[in-house]
This record gives C-alpha cells, structure tokens and sequence, in this order.
C-alpha cells in the first residue's frame, strides 16, 4: 500500500468529483492557452487570406490585360488624321501638328461614309507664349467645335442628327476654357473662377487631371476664337478619330478609308490604347488596395474585439473555475473527514495526509493541462475555421504554453487543494472520531 | 511484567463555547501490563471513548500523565505522536471506519502508510485476512461485506503492526452474537500473545471481574 495507491483508489471511487475538476482545469487551461491561440489563429488566417487576395489580383490583373486587348480590339482604335505634309518626327516634341488642313475635311469624313470611323473631334492647336494672370506662360492653345457628327452611324446620334447621345469629348461653349493640369497650377486656376486670355474673359470650365504630357499645358475653347487668335480661319490641323471600329492589324483598313475620302491626309495611331490599359490597370490596383485595406482594417477590428473579450474572459474564467476548485477540494475533505481522523489514529502524520490532497490537485492539474493544452488549441483553431488537420494549425502550437500550462495547471489545483487540506489536517483527530 | 500504558490522574474537560463545561474524565489512572486484557465498562456518555483515545495518544488530558511504551506522547511533537501510535498502538472502533474505496486487503494494509517498518507487510496482512476468515473477500470494497466481516478487517488493520497496545471501542457493539465472539476470542488471544487490550464497551456482558467502571468520568474497581 503506498500514497499514489490510495489516490488512483479514491480517484476511482469519488470519480465524477474528479471529473469535474478536472473539467473546470481543463476549461481554465483552455480558455488560458485558447485565447492567444485565437488570435494567433486570426492574424495566421489574415496572412492567408491577404496573400491569396494578393495572388488572385494579380492573377486577375493578367487576365485583365488579356481582356483589355479583346476589349480594345472590339473598341476599336484612336487615330490622328494629319495633313499630308505634316512632319510626324517633330510632333511629339512639339505637341501639336504644325500644318493645317481646311475645316471641311472633318465635315466630307463625317457624310461620305466611312466605313471604320465613329467620333470625329477637328481640332485647331498652336504652341503660343502669352502673358496670363501676370505670368509669362507657354500654352499650347486648341480650339475645337465638339464632336462632329458622322451621319450614317445613326445608332451614336440623337434624332436630329447633330449631336451624339454621349459624345467622347463634350463641346466647350464660347466663352469657357477648359485647363491643362499643369497651366492651371501655375495660374492657379480654378473649375469657375474668371480670367482674362488675350484680352477676353472666360470662365474656367474644366481643370484636367496630370497626365504627363504636353496636354497639361492645353488650354482648350471653342475653335472660332482660336482660329480667330490664329488667324486661320476655317483651318483646322488635325482630326482626332476616336474609337474606329477594326479588327487586330486593320490600321491599314482605316487608312485606306480615311484616303479614300481624303487623298492628302495622313493617319497615325496614337498612344490612347496603352495609356487606357495602364490606367485601367491603376484603377484595378487601386481597387485592389482599397478592398485589401478594408479586409485587413475589418480583421484589425475583429481581431480587437476578441482581444477585448478575451482579455476580460480569460481571467473570469480562470477565477470561476479556481473557486469552483476551492468548492470541490472542500466537498472532498468534507467527504474524507471520517478517513482523515482515521489515518491520523493509525499513525499517519500530517504530511503525509496533506500530500495526499496535493499528489490528487498534481494530478488533476497535469490532466487538465494537457487537456486544456489540446482544447485550447482546438477550440481556438476553430474559432476562426481555421482547418485542424492543416499546416497552418500545426505550425500555430507553441509547445512552451504546454510546459507553462503544466507548471500553471498543477499549481492553481494545489493552491485550490491547500487550504481545505490545511484546514482538515489540523482538525483535532480525536474530536473527528467523537463525533461519530 | 513490561507496563505499555501507565494514566495517572488524567482530568479531561471540554469547553464548548456558550454552553457549561463538561468533565468528561476525572482523575482517572489505570495502566495496562503486556498480557492484559481490560474491559473498561460504563455507559453511554460516561466518558469512555474520551478515555480511549487519551490513551491512544490522540486527546491530550488538561491534567494527569500518560507514558505510552515509556513515553509521554503528549510531550512529543504531532508528527513524532503520530510515529508514536503507528508502531505502538492499534484502534478498533464501533463503526469500523474503513476506506470505502479500498479492497480488504488494501484497508489492511492502510496502516503502512505511516511507514513505520520497511519491511513488506503483504505476508502479515495475507496471514490476518486468512486468519480472520476473510480470504473470499480479499478483493472486496467494505460496501460488498457484512457488519461482522468488516469489523475483522478493521481489527485485521489494527494488528497488522503488532502493537504492544491494543484499544477498542465498543468493538462488538454492531455485532450479532456469533460475529462479536469471534472478534472477542481474537482479541483474548492477542493479549494472551502479550499485547495489551484495553476495551470500552457498555455491554454487560462482555465485562469481567476485574472489569473498570466508569461512571461520569471516574473510574471505579
């Protein structure tokens, strides 16, 4: 007969005691262990989640771009139609055409019926230094009178004819600018605010956003006032085709029908397909960003919220289940009085009868440790369905909070065991057995 | 003679708060040689399990002096009293008390926890279980055994370590008639061995004539 004997028997003999507290270690140590478990489990799912949306973008971005071209092919081109003297190698350092072409070229595209072209835009366009707002400036001044329509492309047009139900590019009222990003900064120009351009007055229609070309220096009206200022009179230098129905590699259909109305032109593609895909892009990837920030603020949030709870539940749970401990180690004692008086009467010192309540508290602590070890981790894994069979809930136990478990465990028992195994081992033996 | 157990004008009172003071024994001696059995008769209340368990080391008397075995237990420290009754003094109560939750032979064994021999104290307890005809119970919890076969094991647990002084309360006071003579002649025949058996009972018919007889805490011949 020894001590570890006597336990294991009056184990098995008071077993639900035992296991209800074990159960109530077992939910300390689960809520204990669970509670940064969860969070850890959380920021681990975060991880996943951020890296996997990130991965999806990006494929979805290549996708995107894959589409962007069928859409562009669908879309069709954009096109400048320049005079057929007009020296194309200068044009991107000057920004605007420098020959002039009469302003009823865009009117003969528009009603001899083209086959590839859709919105015509003429434009008049100089590069100009002019005293503004006090300030010396460079302007590239364009004029243009608004859409013109093409008349056989009905389905684009309003009934009368004259007018597209969503033009490309609105039509700027006499008396109106429209700024280049650039030129209204330095002017410190305003949408609405008045100014005075060459001896007339305008309001400030519009500012464009920076695009980082010479158009941040446009300062666009109506083509009148310009060709006016210009003096060039019905003389436009260039027709912007936007939107030319074609197929992948039929740059050369729309030249042969733009020459085909207008022998001594020439046609050129500009840069709008790339810059869309790229602003496309931009736009998809700050979308991306956006909802990526509002996930991770959304997680941050929750992640708070459990932090909350678990900062205030966790005590409270360890505090319920230490007094509910205290309960049952009173309840055993009370039980084991009669055996206590019985023991001291044979010879067993007070030592070794508190060892026997404290070897009983160890062994419930370790139990439930490892039980609250194991829960902990499941019931926080699960919490955030995080799978328990995967690799991200393995590579989350920390087996230190086991051998922390195992040192907290016992010692809350045994703590919990002390004082009613103290208080029942200094209780008079004899006035025990008179009792009975 | 070797004396075990020498009381000498012991006073117990006990003091319960807002009632009247008690003397539950008053100047009361007697002592016990290797050999004797003494019965020590009164009735209920009359102060005879007081007297047993100052005996035994486990009530300290507020006067008089007990030498248990040559020894004032009551001078030792709690720990060294303990050690004290382990190897000297055996109880067997009225009610058994037994472990619940431990077979018969592990109640038998019970004693060994106070580790006051090394020796291996299985073949003595084998030899008390069969002794006292407990051999087909053995492995039984007391909830399992009648009143006569737990009172043998409880007095199977007192006799495992042989000690000189053997003190019983009411020991066949739950007994029928058959059970309380078989738990009688083992304790005859413990002392005839050469221990010491002091018993308290308020049967009639268990004393003899050198019966003691206490009557509201004194001892009369």
């Amino acid at each position: 007969m020894n001590l570890w004997r006597l336990i294991f028997e009056e184990i098995r003999y008071r077993k639900i005691g035992f296991l209800l507290g074990l159960f109530s270690v077992a939910a300390a140590m689960t809520a204990w262990i669970g509670a940064p478990v969860l969070l850890r489990a959380h920021d681990r799912q975060t991880d996943i989640i951020m890296t996997q949306r990130s991965r999806a973008t990006q494929e979805e971005m290549h996708r995107m771009e894959d589409d962007y071209r069928l859409i562009m092919r669908d879309l069709g081109y954009n096109v400048m139609i320049l005079d057929g003297d007009e020296d194309l190698s200068g044009l991107r350092a000057r920004g605007h055409p420098e020959k002039t072409m009469p302003y009823e070229y865009v009117e003969r595209l528009g009603t001899e019926g083209t086959e590839t072209l859709n919105h015509l835009l003429p434009v008049l366009q100089e590069r100009i230094r002019v005293e503004w707002e006090g300030h010396d400036v460079e302007i590239i001044l364009s004029g243009t009178p608004g859409q013109i329509p093409v008349t056989h492309r009905q389905r684009f047009l309003t009934e009368d004819g004259t007018a597209y139900h969503n033009p490309i590019m609105e039509t700027i009222p006499a008396g109106e600018l429209v700024l280049g990003h650039n030129i209204a900064q330095r002017l410190e120009l305003n949408a609405g605010n008045q100014t005075v351009l060459l001896g007339k007055t305008f309001r400030i229609r519009q500012v464009n956003r920076a695009e980082g070309t010479t158009d941040d220096i446009a300062v666009w009206c109506h083509i009148d006032w310009v060709q006016e200022q210009l003096n060039k009179p019905n003389r436009i230098n260039l027709i912007l085709a936007l939107e030319c129905i074609c197929e992948a590699d039929a740059l050369g259909r729309i030249v042969a029908d733009v020459n085909r109305i207008l022998p001594d032109v020439q046609v050129m593609e500009f840069s709008s397909r790339v810059k869309a895909r790229a602003q496309a892009r931009n736009r998809a990837a700050a979308a991306h960003r956006t909802a990526m920030e509002s996930e991770r603020e959304h997680r941050r949030q929750t992640a708070e919220a459990y932090r909350r709870f678990t900062s205030v539940m966790t005590p409270l749970v360890v505090l319920v289940a230490a007094i509910w401990m205290i309960f049952l180690f009173l309840n055993n004692v009370r039980e084991r009085t009669i055996e206590i008086g019985v023991l001291r009467a044979i010879g067993v010192g007070e030592h070794t009868i508190l060892s026997v309540f404290l070897l009983k508290s160890l062994i419930m602590g370790v139990i439930g440790a490892m039980l609250g070890f194991v829960a902990g981790h499941a019931v926080g894994a699960w919490w955030v369905e995080m799978n328990l069979f995967s690799r991200e809930f393995i590579n989350l136990v920390e087996f230190r909070t086991l051998w922390i478990a195992l040192i907290a465990a016992p010692a809350l028992c045994m703590l919990a065991a002390w004082f009613p195994a103290v208080g029942a081992i200094h209780r008079d033996p004899a006035s025990i057995l008179c009792e009975e | 003679m070797t004396q075990v157990l020498q009381i000498e004008h012991i006073t117990k009172r006990y003091r319960r708060r807002g009632r009247e003071t008690v003397t539950a024994l008053r100047n009361v001696s007697l002592s016990l040689n290797r050999g004797d059995l003494r019965f020590v008769y009164g009735p209920s209340g009359s102060g005879k399990s007081t007297l047993l368990l100052c005996a035994g080391g486990l009530l300290r008397p507020d006067q008089g002096v007990i030498t248990l075995s040559d020894r004032n237990p009551y001078a030792l420290t709690s720990e060294a009293r303990s050690q004290l009754r382990a190897r000297h003094v055996g109880f067997v109560f009225q009610q058994f008390h037994l472990m619940p939750y431990l077979s018969v032979i592990d109640n038998v064994l019970a004693p060994t926890l106070a580790s006051v021999s090394t020796d291996d104290q299985r073949p003595r307890a084998e030899e008390l279980i069969e002794r006292f005809g407990l051999v087909p119970r053995r492995n039984h919890p007391p909830s399992e055994l009648s009143i006569g076969e737990r009172q043998r094991v409880a007095l199977a647990r007192a006799l495992l370590h042989q000690p000189m002084l053997l003190l019983a309360d009411e020991p066949t006071g739950n007994l029928d008639q058959d059970n309380g003579k078989r738990v009688m002649d083992a304790l005859r025949e413990y002392a005839a061995a050469g221990g010491a058996v002091m018993i308290v009972t308020h049967d009639r018919e268990l004393r003899d004539a050198d019966a003691l007889h206490l009557v509201d805490g004194a001892l009369t011949a």
